[in-house]
């Protein structure tokens, strides 16, 4: 698998600050950002279907680019939708990034960590991890339109 | 029979023949001359027709692998939907891509570069592949598993001849 450096990822999200380290995981094909969000690193999320039988995995209906599919599929995994981003002990968060194209068009997804800070799958890019979500907006994927949390206690 | 190969033209073996599991090319290169570089191997590319001897005298088999431009053209493609989408998770964007729409366009000449790609690092051929065989070798319940629609297609290539 090829690795992948920040200024390269900098290029496209260029308010992303560097955690800990510079060079992150390899790239890998397998899962994507809401596989990764639902801990999940043996699928690769996506509602929509590009034919009958291709490499999206999704829990349940609908299958569809909106806010809804994407919150009815983490309610699945037990997630409520929540206003606030900040860490709260006890609870695991997701947030999930969304374009503004006529509707809100889901695009990214991010998961919060017992110490508070988020990672992120890059599509088929690096897991990195970034301190705020504000790190990940602009035009790749937008700006967040939802937070889920759900109690660790479940 | 001979064979154009880097610039050289050389004998091809009498015994050449093509059968569906086993390529009879790349036993035939391993025999050439230790005077060509393994690099100008790599980058040599056949057009070569023979009559096998196994098969009817009035069956010609022909077997026409990527040519130097299609493998030229098909890598400078896959670099540019890669460095474009590598980010995307959408699936339908990734492959609408305009560069890996001109990958389906190449046809069914590419298919070993395709399976090459799903076989090295899993990536996300599966729709080319479909659209270029018009087959689906996945099944239901492993839709998701990269890993497991990687298998089915590299398996479906091998059988096919299109990769060892």
């Amino acid at each position: 698998m090829t690795s992948i450096y920040l200024p390269e990822v900098k290029k496209f999200f260029p308010n992303l600050q560097p955690i800990a380290c510079d060079k992150w995981s390899d790239l890998c094909n397998d899962y994507n950002c809401i596989a990764w969000a639902a801990e999940d690193t043996l699928n690769w999320w996506w509602p929509v279907l590009t034919r009958n039988v291709k490499p999206e995995y999704w829990p349940g209906e609908p299958r569809e680019l909106t806010i809804s599919a994407f919150v009815q599929a983490f309610d699945k995994l037990g997630y409520i939708v929540c206003d606030d981003p900040n860490f709260e002990t006890g609870f695991t968060k997701v947030a999930l990034y969304a374009k503004t194209s006529g509707q809100k068009k889901p695009t990214h997804m991010a998961r919060q960590l017992p110490n508070g800070v988020w990672t992120s799958k890059l599509g088929q890019g690096p897991d990195i991890f970034h301190r705020t979500l504000e790190c990940l907006e602009g035009s790749m994927y937008g700006t967040v339109a939802v937070i889920l949390s759900k109690s660790n206690a479940s | 029979m001979k064979a154009l190969f880097g610039g050289l033209i050389l004998p091809l073996p009498e015994d050449l023949c093509w059968e569906p599991q086993r390529d009879p090319l790349l036993d035939w290169m391993r025999k050439l001359p230790s005077s060509i570089s393994e690099n100008e191997k790599e980058k040599s590319c056949f057009v070569f027709t023979t009559r096998p001897k196994r098969f009817a005298p009035t069956s010609r088999v022909s077997f026409v692998g990527p040519t130097c431009e299609q493998k030229e053209l098909f890598h400078r493609l896959a670099e540019q939907w890669r460095r474009d989408v590598m980010f995307l998770s959408d699936t339908i964007e990734r492959v609408m891509h305009p560069a890996y729409q001109r990958i389906i366009g190449m046809g069914a000449g590419i298919l070993p570069l395709l399976l090459h790609e799903v076989a090295e690092r899993h990536e996300h051929w599966f729709w080319a592949l479909e659209s270029i065989t018009g087959e689906d070798p996945v099944n239901p319940e492993d839709s998701g598993d990269v890993p497991q629609i990687s298998r089915a297609w590299v398996e479906w290539g091998r059988q096919r001849g299109h990769i060892r």
